[in-house]
């Protein structure tokens, strides 16, 4: 989890929910910034990781579609508090990048078609991906990881509603735990053990789904 | 305690640990309780591969010299063949050194990458083989790449030093003269041919990465009035690498990419990755030739994405809306390159760069102008629900008006029109007092006014010299019997000679052998008959086919000026039955002329 830059995160997001109350239309565009910061960072990593896809599909372009996503989103839902908008933004960051993966291993995806064997692979259903979990492997990996990773960001959906937070507010929009602590009303020891218990959870998940050994 | 509280006790312990960067062993974690080793050493496993799984593992962003003094030391010492000469500028992407290159004896710059920027090996290595590939550009206003290489895994380039700042800072919003502009704007459009037909797009194209370098004082003397702009000739600066240089790291990205929109193409800024090619950066051409005529890019907003919906849904303000001076021609080479559809921009830079050169050399363009219908159509794309209400109320209003229309015409009754010619009510009233005998004195009564104003626009108004009055009338015949009349009067001051024409026409030819038609002019107050003549309405002569208009004229001679005259017309006997029976006279013309 990012602890540097997260108390501007927080402060960033109360003062222009406060502004945006007040009537100042550019708080709203700030808020979309202060996600995109974070998705920026998140995407730009991914792409790294894939480097075969990224000469087709940048990072900014990424964001722009986020932009544009939340943009959207931010003119029919008000937030009324910081905890509002930053499990709003998850939301809309989580299915940006549920988007990113499948738009790179998807069966149109850029990188399935770059390796084909590897398409062929993903498209049996019954197989393991056991083998995956080698997340150190070399590139042949990459479609396979891409696609438990595009799994993992959609259970986040499934957990229950504490987990969720936390993983909203530490992961997605990369607050600290002192911070999400702040917020839930919890101690950062007890947002600690929710991320912790967040992880075991979506592991089991994958593991049911025989994504993971 | 339960085992599940040690546990979490034992991995709050490990993370701790972990965090303070002194990571401790699942033996050493459980000592006390190994019971539990198995589940706090399965539970760390999990941990760690949902960390891997999520990204959450150190990436080498953080790693590497971290001040510039730093990076400096470091580059210079592992590459003795530069010299350090100066700091020409520094942001989120890594830093520019002005240096000496040792043995060629030039000044070159050397922009170093931030660390981390290219982290992983094969992506350093891509950049590598792309950046050689731009090396092999050799264009004069393409920034040449020199070299390009790596110190401890941070890449760096070699590039030709150029000195005269870049476009922005040159322009800073100012309007340029179209001629510098389209000049300007040709040579940049030449070399990014040059560059797309060697497969390499820029993607970034933008007045920040249009850098000027100063022209040679010889070529100053041999054009002394050439003004500011035409002192420099444009170099594009990280062609193909600008995906490289502008990619910067955590809370600065969005800032950059995002941030600077104004020249991105709408397939750039919808996200369309894949369909970002050479029209993109014709796109972006359009788009700094547009801020050099006007001052500022064709979309401004106060955020990123509001530029970035403008962009994919909006039309820039025509040119010369803006600056009315622009040549036609200017504005229509640059809105054509600002097009939402790549298709409909020019197909190549080449193409772009001869059609500014054919403005320069005062031919005609090849690039049309977008028409009336085309604009008003994207208008309408655009505007959804605006078109499509306005054109449900023109619609209704149409049909309105059709209603209307057909209403007016059944109501309006056939052959009851005056048409009065020279008209004139106080002019005419004046005539009507003098032939009426009416004290000029006295004022009328509304119910007197009234009768004399019909009479007037029924007879029209003399000019004293000659008079053409112009009537309708329909006479039916009556239900019983009998005939019908109507008249008008011609009030004329002198006396002349009288020619009545009218069209007229029986449309039931059948019944018309009793009915007679007679014209009669008569004094208005002794009612004295001048001159009648009767039209046999069966006659052939005068009625054509069933409903067809047959035209009549009589000339009444010259008649004594005692009197206003009376036109009297009256359908002879017969009996009506039905609409039919009656005789229609129209455009009933009264000349009277002097003798």
């Amino acid at each position: 989890m990012s602890s540097s830059g997260a108390t501007t995160t927080l402060a960033r997001v109360q003062s222009c929910l406060e502004r945006l109350k007040a009537g100042d239309p550019s708080a709203r565009h700030e808020l979309i910034s202060v996600s995109c910061e974070r998705l920026g960072g998140m995407a730009h990593r991914i792409l790294q990781d894939y480097a075969r896809v990224s000469r087709w599909v940048e990072s900014g372009d990424v964001l722009n579609e986020a932009v544009l996503r939340l943009d959207r989103a931010l003119k029919e839902v008000r937030p009324e508090n910081a905890h509002a908008f930053l499990q709003f933004a998850a939301v809309q960051m989580n299915r940006v990048l549920i988007d990113l993966y499948r738009s790179l291993y998807g069966p149109e995806g850029m990188a399935a078609h770059h390796h084909s064997h590897h398409a062929s692979k993903s498209s049996d259903s019954n197989r393991s991906l056991a083998d995956a979990s080698d997340l150190a492997s070399g590139p042949e990996s990459q479609v396979e990881r891409g696609e438990m990773q595009a799994i993992v960001h959609e259970v986040v959906d499934s957990l229950p509603e504490t987990e969720r937070q936390v993983v909203n507010l530490c992961f997605y929009n990369g607050l600290t735990q002192e911070e999400a602590g702040q917020i839930l009303g919890v101690s950062a020891r007890q947002v600690k053990r929710y991320w912790r218990s967040a992880k075991h959870l979506l592991y089991e998940k994958l593991s049911t789904r025989n994504l993971v050994p | 305690m339960s085992n599940d509280g040690r546990i979490d006790e034992l991995l709050d312990r490990w993370e701790d640990a972990r965090e303070r960067g002194q990571p401790i062993g699942v033996e050493e974690l459980c000592a006390d309780c190994p019971e539990l080793a198995t589940e706090v050493g399965r539970r760390i496993a999990v941990q760690e591969t949902m960390s891997r799984m999520l990204d959450l593992e150190d990436t080498a962003l953080s790693r590497g010299p971290t001040t510039i003094e730093q990076l400096r030391r470091n580059l210079f010492e592992k590459l003795p063949q530069f010299e350090f000469v100066a700091e020409l500028g520094s942001g989120g992407m890594g830093v520019v050194f002005k240096a000496r290159q040792v043995k060629l004896n030039r000044m070159v710059a050397l922009k170093v990458l931030r660390a981390g920027t290219l982290a992983r090996t094969d992506e350093l290595e891509r950049f590598r083989h792309e950046a050689m590939a731009v090396a092999q550009l050799q264009h004069p206003n393409i920034v040449q790449v020199y070299d390009v290489g790596d110190v401890d895994g941070l890449p760096f380039l070699c590039l030709e030093l150029v000195d005269g700042g870049n476009l922005a800072e040159f322009a800073r919003g100012a309007q340029q003269q179209p001629s510098d502009a389209a000049r300007l704007i040709e040579k940049i459009a030449r070399a990014v041919h040059h560059a797309h037909q060697r497969g390499i797009v820029h993607r970034d194209l933008k007045p920040a990465n249009i850098l000027l370098s100063s022209v040679s004082d010889h070529r100053r003397e041999m054009s002394p009035g050439a003004d500011d702009a035409a002192q420099f000739e444009p170099k594009i600066g990280d062609f193909g690498l600008a995906k490289y240089v502008d990619r910067q790291t955590g809370n600065t990205l969005s800032g950059a990419i995002v941030g600077t929109p104004a020249y991105m193409a709408p397939e750039q800024a919808a996200g369309k990755g894949r369909d970002v090619g050479p029209a993109a950066d014709i796109y972006a051409l359009g788009a700094v030739f547009y801020e050099l005529l006007v001052g500022r890019p064709p979309f401004q907003g106060d955020s990123p994405s509001s530029i970035i919906a403008q962009i994919v849904n909006g039309e820039p303000i025509a040119v010369r809306r803006l600056r009315p001076e622009v040549p036609r021609d200017i504005e229509t080479i640059c809105h054509r390159c600002l097009q939402k559809d790549p298709a409909k921009r020019y197909q190549s830079a080449e193409a772009l760069a001869d059609d500014l050169r054919q403005f320069q050399n005062g031919e005609p363009i090849r690039a049309r102008r977008v028409g009336i219908a085309e604009r008003t159509w994207r208008w309408c794309r655009r505007n959804r629900m605006t078109a499509a209400l306005a054109a449900t109320a023109g619609i209704l209003l149409t049909i309105i008006l059709a209603i209307f229309v057909m209403q007016a015409v059944e109501a309006s009754p056939q052959g009851t029109r005056i048409t009065v010619q020279n008209a004139g009510f106080e002019h005419g009233l004046d005539h009507w007092k003098q032939v009426t005998d009416f004290d000029p004195n006295d004022s009328l009564t509304p119910e007197q006014e009234e009768v004399v104003r019909i009479q007037l626009q029924k007879s029209g108004v003399t000019t004293g010299e000659s008079y053409k009055g112009k009537c309708s009338l329909e006479l039916r015949c009556g239900p019983y019997g009998g005939g019908v009349s109507q008249q008008f009067d011609v009030p004329v001051v002198h006396g002349g000679r009288i020619t009545v024409r009218a069209w007229v026409k029986m449309p039931n030819k059948g019944k018309a052998k009793n009915k007679v038609l007679s014209f009669t002019i008569q004094g208005v107050r002794d009612v004295q008959v001048v001159w009648t003549r009767a039209v046999d309405m069966g006659d052939p002569k005068f009625l054509g086919p069933h409903s067809r208009w047959t035209r009549l004229q009589f000339s009444a001679g010259a008649l004594a000026a005692v009197d206003s005259f009376r036109i009297v017309l009256t359908t002879g006997n017969g009996k009506g039955k039905g609409p039919d029976d009656c005789v229609y006279i129209d455009d009933v013309e009264v000349w009277v002329s002097p003798e």
